[in-house]
């Protein structure tokens, strides 16, 4: 089946689809608190919940990274779970976090740094505790810096070698039009010092530079208290200059479609359209009302393209992102009459321009889809608030809990409009991957479609 | 059939009542087992819960249908979610779309099943359409052919996947003779020879109370439940005892077995034999995989850098495996340190402190499986069908709690010693022989 409009920002957040989610349940919706120190707080409370998570969001990511930093905000990230003040030593930092109960995640996107960390409800004071010493005190020192440089190393080999990997890394290139080759990350990396990842903690890891997404089975309020007594202490300090660009900044200086070569028997295709700023509250929910339209059984998008056979596979995706969202649809095509295939695809993306095409039934069926997810959703704490924390990163930790959603029956005019702007007519960017046998039979590279 | 399971109705035995987690007062949850009319049904009622999940499962999965028809269980009911013989697909798919429901085939080598997930106030409805799918599927020659070619499909892009293969690699070294082994290399072959006349006699002969478990969970009564199970029950015929063949099984000392191809780095999987849910050293065995992964970590990514991580697996099969994988550049290096790191847990020290860590690392993670509708769903049928007892999950944390560090050292002596890699990179070291211990 394909997958569900992948929700990477699933729920255009629980911020925003606030009031339809909480609309259903007697909790109260996230609220958003700024603390002295400079620290956003989103709060919410998931009675019932067996684990308290917190998702600690750090503004700046890969897209404003200069040249000669490539990876080095990817390097930093890492070098946070190699131990702080308390326990210097990396085996000591991780046995003390394991004791703890504590399950680490972390990312760098194009646009912040995330560190989740989730704890059974009863440790939440003690995981707050353990967040702020790794945001504070990490240690960087020269060996263990050039030992996590080698990691990043088998990292990037690993991912080179996935195809999922690497489609979106090269979609992701192309709409920041600053394709990053491994090659020149991995020099920019060794040129990173621990000295100037100290400065670049220095400088990044700041309370007001910063938002917390706090979650767990006490009342919001009480949430709060816990995360004000704990990292009210947290000293502000001066934030470096953090560079989020607009896709609009770099569109087309590498143009719009890539070929890659690797060995998959079914060619996969990505387009991309560049889509709002997330802080467009309206036109992201259309954006995501839109994905959910497209994958819904009901859809004709769906019945055409994947019930009657024409592509094997496909997913729809609105990634947030910094300075605005893009719309991604991942196919997976036939090896037979490729090009047919993909004139099928785009004959039928630019049916979307019809304001019928996509009917009532079919909106009424993805907004239920979406007040399902955000249900579903606030059983899974951890990735609850890591969709719910990438959202508000994405709009600059814009927004708040309360924001409304638009009414319950509306949706079609918003949607048509956002098509009209950001989809029909607009060239997408493309990127087609598929193997060396099936490249030799292709023009040497695909037209730009409109 | 154990005995805990009454004949016929009245939710009487395991009656377990789980305290409602959290500092916020929540009605307790309720997991109850029983027979209706020879059906055999796992509930658990969860309080104020909008969303009600449930499922209709197979036992026995592909490792009963065996090698020649391995697949068809899968391919019968992804055909029945495309039509029944008073639905036609359209109508079908305008009805789930109204009562914002959803279905969906899962499958294991020990069941496959169909399973439900809708609002609560549209459950009877959903469930009225779930009893048509599974009672009257159309199985159209269309979409048989449209599902399977979907299924191909979805089997070529595994490989072109090298953690995949390399799992695949490694599953066949350790099962060798086994079922499981000839499902895993059997699939695609007679999914691509299955016809309709195939499924029609499967779904007769196959579609029985014997084979059956019935899982739901939601904010439901009892008296709901049974009533809804019961006129299901009633148009299932009872079948013939199940009779699963024999599923334990030594896998042997490790062996391995390799590929070399063009690739940036080395993909690794190891799998060695593992207790299954439910066995009295299953909640051992899991601590002593935290703790193995947990050294590995240290000394393969954090001291050594020949990894960026490392990713272990329990199982959760009748004839059980646990597996670790990596991806490295350094390939002989790697794998010695793994060598390395395993005898060191068999005959070194291993701390009361660590095995705590490990314990706690183990239950963070079941506590996180185990939020949402879906997954208690899940972990029900699971543990209904492959622990022989759905209780056995929900002791699972409290015997986690129990573990020591010499249980801990005697589940690796016993399970986790002998490894049977899988490996596909492309260093010409890459050979059997290097996984050989020494």
């Amino acid at each position: 089946m394909p997958q569900r409009a992948q929700t990477g920002f699933t729920l255009l957040l629980a911020m925003m689809t606030a009031a339809v989610a909480w609309g259903q349940s007697a909790d109260d919706p996230p609220s958003v608190s700024t603390l002295g120190n400079g620290l956003k707080v989103m709060a919410i409370q998931l009675p019932g919940s067996q684990v308290a998570t917190l998702q600690l969001i750090v503004k700046g990511g890969t897209l404003g990274e200069p040249q000669a930093q490539t990876g080095w905000l990817h390097l930093l990230e890492h070098m946070l779970w190699k131990g702080h003040e308390g326990y210097p030593r990396q085996a000591d930092f991780l046995a003390h976090s394991n004791r703890l109960g504590v399950w680490r995640q972390s990312e760098v996107t194009e646009g912040w740094m995330s560190v989740t960390l989730t704890a059974p409800t009863d440790s939440l004071q003690a995981a707050l505790r353990h967040l702020l010493e790794i945001v504070r005190t990490t240690t960087i020192n020269q060996a263990q810096l050039d030992l996590e440089k080698r990691v990043i190393l088998q990292e990037l080999d690993r991912l080179s070698a996935n195809p999922d990997a690497v489609l979106d890394k090269t979609i992701l290139a192309l709409l920041a039009a600053q394709g990053v080759p491994d090659q020149e990350s991995r020099d920019a990396l060794f040129n990173a010092t621990a000295e100037k990842m100290r400065l670049l903690r220095l400088r990044n890891l700041l309370p007001n530079n910063s938002g917390l997404v706090v979650a767990g089975s006490l009342p919001r309020d009480q949430l709060l208290d816990v995360v004000r007594l704990i990292m009210g202490p947290w000293p502000d300090g001066f934030v470096g200059e953090v560079t989020t660009p607009s896709s609009a900044d770099r569109y087309e200086i590498y143009g719009r479609d890539s070929i890659i070569v690797m060995a998959v028997k079914h060619p996969r295709w990505v387009l991309a359209w560049p889509g709002p700023p997330i802080a467009d509250i309206e036109a992201t929910q259309a954006a995501r009302l839109l994905t959910e339209s497209l994958v819904g059984l009901n859809s004709p998008f769906f019945q055409r393209l994947y019930d009657e056979g024409i592509v094997l596979d496909f997913s729809a995706e609105y990634r947030m992102r910094p300075g605005g969202g893009a719309l991604l649809l991942k196919f997976t095509l036939p090896r037979e009459r490729l090009a047919n295939t993909q004139a099928l695809i785009l004959q039928e993306i630019r049916r979307l321009a019809d304001p019928s095409y996509l009917g009532p039934a079919v909106l009424r069926n993805a907004r239920n889809e979406l007040a399902n997810q955000m249900l579903l959703l606030r059983h899974h704490p951890g990735n609850f608030v890591r969709q719910l924390g990438s959202a508000w990163a994405a709009s600059d930790l814009a927004g708040r809990g309360e924001t409304a959603f638009p009414p319950s029956e509306s949706g079609q005019q918003e949607l048509f409009e956002f098509l009209q702007t950001y989809i029909t007519g607009i060239a997408p960017y493309h990127v087609l991957m598929l193997d060396a046998a099936l490249r030799r039979t292709l023009p040497t590279s695909q037209p730009a479609q409109r | 059939m154990k005995s805990r399971w009454v004949k016929d109705l009245a939710p009487v035995m395991a009656l377990l009542v789980i305290s409602a987690c959290g500092q916020q007062e929540r009605a307790a949850e309720t997991t109850t087992g029983f027979i209706v009319e020879g059906l055999e049904v796992i509930f658990l009622q969860t309080p104020d819960q909008p969303l009600v999940a449930f499922g209709f499962y197979l036992k026995g999965g592909g490792n009963y249908v065996g090698a020649n028809q391995s697949g068809i269980e899968v391919l019968l009911l992804e055909t029945a979610l495309r039509g029944t013989e008073t639905r036609s697909h359209k109508s079908l798919v305008r009805r789930l779309t109204g009562l914002n429901t959803h279905f969906d085939v899962t499958s294991s080598d020990d069941f496959t099943g169909l399973r439900g997930l809708t609002p609560k106030a549209n459950f009877a409805a959903a469930w009225e359409l779930f009893a048509d799918i599974l009672m009257r599927p159309r199985l159209e020659p269309a979409d048989i052919e449209k599902v399977r070619r979907r299924m191909l499909a979805q089997m070529t892009m595994f490989g072109e996947y090298p953690a995949e293969v390399a799992l695949d690699m490694a599953v066949g070294d350790y099962y060798a003779d086994h079922p499981y082994r000839y499902i895993r290399t059997g699939g695609a072959k007679s999914i691509a020879a299955l016809t309709r006349n195939d499924l029609i006699q499967f779904y007769r002969a196959d579609f029985t109370k014997n084979r059956s478990l019935l899982a739901v969970v939601g904010d439901l009564t009892i008296e709901e439940v049974t009533r809804l199970a019961r006129k299901l029950a009633r148009k299932l015929p009872q079948g013939p005892d199940l009779l699963l063949p024999g599923l334990t099984f030594d896998a042997g000392d490790g062996g391995a077995a390799v590929k070399r191809q063009s690739l940036p780095t080395h993909f690794l999987t190891g799998l060695f034999s593992a207790p299954r849910p439910g066995h009295a050293e299953y909640p051992a065995f899991t601590v002593a995989l935290e703790l193995f992964r947990q050294r590995l970590v240290t000394q393969l990514q954090s001291r050594r850098a020949l990894t960026d991580r490392v990713v272990t697996r329990e199982g959760d099969l009748v004839a059980n495996y646990g597996s670790i994988s990596f991806t490295t550049t350094e390939l002989v290096a790697a794998v010695s340190v793994v060598r390395n790191t395993l005898a060191d847990l068999m005959s070194g020290e291993i701390t009361e402190p660590e095995v705590k860590a490990a314990m706690q690392q183990r239950l963070i993670q079941y506590m996180m499986q185990a939020g949402s509708v879906e997954g208690k769903l899940d972990r029900m049928a699971q543990w209904g069908i492959v622990a022989e007892d759905w209780r056995q999950a929900e002791q699972f944390p409290a015997e986690v709690a129990k573990v020591t560090a010499d249980e801990v050292r005697a589940m690796v002596r016993k399970y986790i010693r002998r490894i049977h890699w899988g490996g596909i990179g492309p260093s010409r070291r890459l050979k059997a022989g290097l996984f050989k211990a020494r």
